[in-house]
């Protein structure tokens, strides 16, 4: 009932600046909180109060805003944004993350998902999402070929990356390596091998060996390899790195990869990637991909997004800045990387490998997965 | 009533089945000093905090300084209450020195600082302002919690256990301190207490609390050659109850017989309550008494003296010219001085095993 | 003398009476937020099919579980007995330089579990950089293989012992050395003291911490996953990753929260039903420094071994990618904005945390009963679950319900204050129960109101286990990486998100410099924090 003053503010210095702080922060915590959506979230519900600097600036470009969902990391996708921005003057704002933590946030998003492109670097994150995408303008799905894409129409391929088999250049030579992916479960190979089972692009090749080969030979495949000991690596990175010291002699991983780590730590990194001959279903060819959201709020700003993709120009980008194969034609493919045209590639529709669940119930059953 | 500081009817605080607080009774007039006296678990600390508001109470009211503060249906915090409490392990804030301690319930002003250092002054602790607590001894500890309870001139200060944890040299100083202390402040004061000495020796009242009721509430010469009941009896210090008669001369017990009847018909049976200052010993080849055990104190001897019937009584001796041995035969009498309470038969039939004693 | 600790203290402490508004109420509304997650999990459950609960009851999975729970206990033995030794040496002696080693101890909380991962396997690695060492003078080629429990335990201790180490030494701050000089003047050395006194009084804050290291552990994916321990939660995050399946996963993670409540009862007996603050009178003073003498050295040499393994071997790491990719012509991306946002963020979410952690914890020591005890509990299932699924359910709840703060920084910072509430919590708990609520009362009939005695009375004094709090949640904050990748406004990035991005795309050098960045910036509150803590 009396005094409810502070005490001196000597007394209690401690006190008060925590309090000070305390009281500050959140007041521009929640400002901020506010700001940041006005500003770039692309949000399906119109701003109560659209403020001055960003609406005239969206209305004199082309389309405005443009919300993408990358599996593909930033240090890839970014310089590319950047260049899309500039030409465009519409406003990008990326989601980088795991495929699969996009592929779930935009699931459980619903129907309020700010997403309009989903841009997943395997197959199958692209069928995992396929029924919320739209159905693409031919206009677009016909820049790249029929393998390359997807059989419905749902998203298109932006580069491509082939399997390859990375081998310790120390103890191997590429004659010591067989044609067939199959050839390593020759006992040979006991202790020998590293593999990433719960890598997407390693199931995309799982799918293809069940397609090309049939169920049961890749069955044989993945209890042959466990029976062989095989190391298992959460991504392609570590087996790469793995290889390289000696860890393990091969790896079944992406081609990009290698070159990574040979422009950080040069010629003298001990690992190299090897194609496997005949078509086998080891060398198949997979794509990272994009395609529109049902939900999309700049479908316009999207299709000229996925159109910019497949230019001369970023399919140059991608070759080489991030060492992938284009899939238009009349690009130049990366010095360092082997042609398309000398790999021997298995014949098949990539869309097929979108149909991930007989894999991973394959994967299950031989307790490749758990 | 306009002179009763602290006022408690019928108050009543229950944890689970068990009552701490059993219609609890107290009118305590402005400037006075009571003690609340009983053993562990009688409740006396749970009144007390029912009184400061920390307990809310299930049933009854608390009025302070005329006001009420709990009753039906209301409940005033205790920032709100004027009590000034004083704690058994004295809660001083730990990180404030000793004026800010002081002057923290002081409102704030321009004299806030004066005032603080006027009842630090009168608590004997002046020019310790600066002094963190843990830099002061137990004694000093002690004044400061007592000084910021009685900084805001409170309507009571209550006092839980408050001497407990000084060491017995120490306890009677400030013991004589506090009261002094409180007397000069004029104010009214409640302190719990399991100790008797010192509930007779502070108290200008003593209330006797047993099982969550208050006993029996009298000025300690009173309550403790008058004692109400057996519990009160005991509790206050050694006490005997021998068989006795009533008789056209008064209580007659196979030690004598003293005058008083406590208006108790003739012929009725009971027990009378002594202390050992109320026998005197003598030694006698006859007996009828022989010494069972001898308890040197110092300034005084106690003797347990067992009489033919079987039943021991105490008393003591204050002159050291005659020392008795264990197994010698005395004479044994009767000689309080005053009149003796009497507890007749029907009313207290048990004897003393059920009654809880404290081992203090 | 003979009354201390009579029944004075026990009554005020566990006194039924209801506990006022001003704390239900804010508790509520964390506790409805708490649950969150759990609705989220219990809705996908519900919506999952029969062949879901056949995937997740088989052998394996049930095998998996025990593997996890089995590394759960290592790791928190570990932890335990790291911390504390590490919390008395820089609190109570005159070890050399104890406030460098109090903050250099500290940092390992803030180095991703991944990070933790790919740093060890390539220093400790068969083929690491100390086998590449050893191999010229020794002619060793090979290193023991540290893949598997030995190496999960290994990172995961070595990058998780700070919680412990947070709210004990939180907790001896706050303890009353006079129990400590009781024993010492009983005659028990300093050695005795420790093992017969301050330990058990430490008990509350060493099961808070060790909670926290064993759901930690529970929830942790970067690290066992490059450890290949294969773990419960690796198996969730498998079937988000393999399967897409987020039914599946989510119907795991119930699992999860099972193994998680098992834990907090067994929490819940380790943390005893003792009073910890000071019932016998006085004022508590300050201790005297113990004097190590001949000790010194080994005392030295161990707690320089612990940072040379947990931070000064992960910054070795991390700068040699950084130099050995720069002398390559690589170019380093400029991350100054990405440094702001996680400072920002992480003070903004230490503070938040911690004013959502004060009514929890005073509910649950001064009002102990049933509700009370509950949603102190309850608190910690955001913390045992995996990160994703935290931020799937703020996913799911805040674009559907709260649409206009969806990707927005206030939903991103409420996350952070479920994923991390525990932190706060324990260490607050921890250093309450040591405050005798006698001194708040005392406050009280002085004439101050209940809020008034806590912002003046009971703040101040638990100053040290505050600012223990406010470090941990920001340290782990700055690591976070599901939540964020998930919930953050677009475009916003911090150190963590950038050494991911950077990481996963095996771009080395780009990820040391943010990694680096994010333990350095880490220092400073906490050398401030670790710096106050002392009066």
């Amino acid at each position: 009932m009396f005094h409810l003053q502070f005490h001196k503010p000597h007394s209690m210095s401690f006190r008060v600046s925590i309090l000070t702080i305390l009281a500050a922060a959140l007041v521009v915590g929640l400002a901020c909180g506010g700001d940041s959506d006005d500003g770039g979230s692309g949000n399906p519900t119109p701003d109560p109060e659209p403020t001055a600097n960003q609406e005239p600036e969206a209305t004199a470009e082309v389309g405005g805003k443009l919300v993408v969902y990358s599996g593909r990391e930033e240090e890839l996708l970014g310089p590319l944004i950047g260049r899309f921005e500039d030409e465009t003057g519409i406003d990008v704002s990326v989601r980088y993350g795991s495929n699969s933590g996009l592929v779930a946030t935009i699931f459980e998003e619903g129907g309020n998902s700010p997403a309009d492109i989903f841009f997943g670097s395997d197959p199958g994150a692209l069928g995992a999402i396929g029924e919320r995408l739209l159905v693409l303008p031919d206009s677009i799905l016909d820049q790249v070929d029929a393998p390359f894409r997807s059989g419905v129409g749902r998203w298109v391929g932006v580069s491509g990356r082939a399997r390859v088999v990375v081998y310790n250049t120390d103890v191997l030579t590429e004659a010591d390596l067989p044609d067939s992916i199959y050839d390593f479960t020759d006992p040979a190979w006991n202790g020998r091998i590293g593999w990433a089972p719960t890598n997407g692009s390693f199931q995309a090749m799982v799918t293809a060996m069940r397609l090309i080969d049939s169920e049961d030979a890749a069955r044989g495949w993945l209890e042959g390899i466990r029976a062989n000991g095989a190391t298992e690596y959460p991504k392609n990175t570590p087996i790469v790195q793995a290889v390289a010291d000696g860890e393990i002699d091969v790896g079944f991983v992406n081609h990009y990869y290698l070159f990574r780590f040979l422009a950080e730590e040069g010629e003298s990194f001990s690992a190299r990637n090897y194609n496997l001959a005949g078509g086998d279903s080891g060398a198949v060819i997979l794509v990272a991909g994009a395609g529109i959201l049902d939900g999309a709020d700049h479908v316009p700003a999207a299709e000229l997004f996925l159109s910019f993709l497949l230019t001369p120009q970023s399919q140059q980008y991608f070759t080489d800045e991030t060492f992938e194969y284009p899939l238009v034609d009349g690009i130049e493919t990366n010095p360092l990387l082997v042609p398309l045209e000398n790999i021997e590639v298995p014949e098949l529709d990539l869309s097929g490998l979108s149909d991930l669940e007989g894999t991973v119930d394959l994967l299950r059953e031989t307790g490749v997965i758990p | 009533m306009s002179d009763a500081a602290v006022q408690c009817n019928g108050l009543t605080k229950r944890y689970g089945d068990t009552a701490a607080v059993d219609a609890f009774d107290l009118d305590l007039k402005q400037g006075l000093l009571l003690a609340l006296l009983g053993p562990s678990g009688c409740g006396k600390t749970t009144a007390l905090r029912v009184i400061a508001g920390f307990e809310r109470p299930d049933a009854g009211s608390v009025e302070i300084g005329g006001r009420l503060v709990a009753g039906p249906g209301k409940n005033v915090p205790p920032e709100k209450r004027r009590v000034g409490m004083v704690f058994q392990d004295y809660a001083l804030f730990p990180h404030l020195t000793v004026g800010k301690n002081v002057a923290f319930g002081i409102p704030r002003g321009p004299d806030r600082k004066t005032s603080a250092a006027t009842v630090l002054a009168m608590v004997g602790l002046a020019g310790l302002e600066t002094r963190m607590p843990h830099e002061l001894s137990g004694g000093q500890q002690q004044r400061v919690a007592l000084a910021r309870a009685l900084a805001p001139n409170p309507d009571v200060i209550l006092l839980d256990e408050p001497f407990s944890n000084l060491d017995a040299a120490l306890r009677a100083q400030v013991r004589a301190e506090v009261k002094e202390i409180l007397r000069a402040a004029g104010t009214t004061a409640i302190f719990v207490t399991h100790d008797q000495e010192e509930a007779l020796f502070m108290g200008d009242l003593v209330a006797v609390m047993n099982a969550g009721r208050v006993e029996q509430v009298d000025e300690p010469q009173v309550l403790f050659h008058t004692p109400r009941s057996r519990f009160a009896a005991e509790f206050l210090g050694q006490a005997d109850f021998l068989p006795a008669t009533i008789s056209d001369a008064g209580l007659t017990t196979e030690i004598g017989t003293v005058p008083s009847t406590n208006g108790h018909a003739v012929g009725q049976r009971g027990d009378v309550m002594m202390r050992p200052d109320d026998v005197t010993l003598a030694r006698a080849e006859t007996g009828p008494g022989r010494i069972a055990q001898v308890f040197f104190r110092g300034i005084h001897t106690m003797y347990q003296v067992a009489l033919p019937s079987g039943q021991m009584v105490h008393a003591l001796q204050h002159h050291h010219a005659v020392v008795l041995e264990p197994g010698e035969a005395v004479e044994v009498r009767l000689e309080p001085g005053h009149p003796l309470v009497f507890f007749p038969q029907d009313v207290s039939s048990s004897h003393g095993g059920g009654d809880p004693r404290d081992s203090a | 003398m003979d009354a201390v600790g009579t029944p004075v203290a026990a009554g005020g402490w566990r006194r039924p009476t209801l506990p006022p508004l001003s704390l239900v109420a804010p508790s509520t509304l964390i506790c409805a937020a708490l649950l969150l997650p759990i609705a989220y999990v219990l809705l996908r459950t519900l919506g999952a099919g029969t062949d879901a609960w056949d995937l997740i009851y088989r052998r394996s999975v049930l095998d998996t579980l025990l593997r996890t729970v089995y590394l759960t206990a290592a790791v928190t033995v570990a932890t335990v007995s790291l911390a504390v030794p590490i919390a008395w040496l820089t609190v109570r002696t005159d070890l050399p330089l104890r406030r460098v080693w109090a903050v250099l101890t500290v940092l390992p909380l803030v180095i991703p579990s991944y990070v933790g991962g790919l740093v060890v396997i390539a220093a400790l690695g068969p083929k690491g950089l100390l086998q590449q060492m050893l191999e010229g003078p020794f002619g060793i080629d090979r290193m023991p293989d540290i893949y598997g429990l030995p190496g999960a335990v290994l990172v995961l201790g070595l990058l998780s012992y700070p919680y412990v180490l947070l709210s004990v030494r939180a907790a001896l701050w706050t303890l009353d050395p006079a129990l400590e000089e009781a024993s010492r003047g009983l005659g028990h050395g300093v050695w005795t003291t420790f093992r017969r006194v301050t330990l058990p009084h430490l008990r509350p804050a060493i099961a808070a911490g060790g909670l926290l290291v064993a759901l930690y552990t529970l929830s942790d994916f970067g690290a066992v996953s490059l450890l290949r321990f294969n773990s419960f939660t690796r198996v969730i995050y498998i079937q988000y990753d393999t399967a897409f399946d987020r039914t599946l996963a989510a119907s795991s993670s119930l699992v999860l929260v099972l193994v998680a409540l098992t834990l907090l009862v067994i929490e819940a007996r380790a943390r005893g039903r003792s009073q910890y603050h000071r019932t016998s009178a006085g004022a508590a003073r300050r201790t005297r420094v113990v004097r190590l003498g001949r000790w010194r050295w080994p005392a030295l040499a161990f707690i320089a071994g612990v940072v040379t393994l947990a931070l000064a071997l992960p910054v070795a790491v991390l700068t040699y990618w950084l130099v050995r990719g720069v002398q390559a012509g690589e170019s380093l991306g400029f991350v100054w904005d990405a440094a702001a946002s996680s400072l920002y963020v992480s003070a903004l979410a230490a503070i938040v945390t911690l004013l959502a952690a004060m009514p929890v914890a005073i509910l649950t020591v001064r009002h102990r009963g049933f509700a009370s005890a509950g949603l102190e509990r309850i608190t910690y299932i955001g913390f045992a679950l995996p990160g994703i699924v935290v931020a799937l359910s703020f996913v799911y709840f805040g674009a559907r319900y709260v649409t206009p703060l969806y990707q927005t920084l206030a939903l991103l910072v409420l996350a952070y204050v479920v994923l991390f509430l525990p932190v706060a919590v324990g260490t607050l708990r921890a250093s309450l129960l040591q405050i005798n609520p006698h001194i708040e009362e005392a406050a009280r009939s002085l004439g101050r109101s209940p809020a008034h005695v806590f912002i003046t009375v009971v703040v101040p004094m638990l100053r040290a286990g505050l600012l223990a709090s406010a470090a941990g949640v920001f340290l782990v904050t700055m690591k976070e990486l599901p939540a964020t990748l998930i919930l953050s406004p677009l475009e916003f990035r911090t150190l963590a998100t950038v050494t991911w991005s950077a990481s996963s795309a095996a771009f080395f050098a780009r990820a040391a410099a943010p990694a680096l960045l994010l333990v350095l910036l880490s220092s400073i509150p906490v050398a401030f924090l670790t710096f106050r803590e002392q009066r």
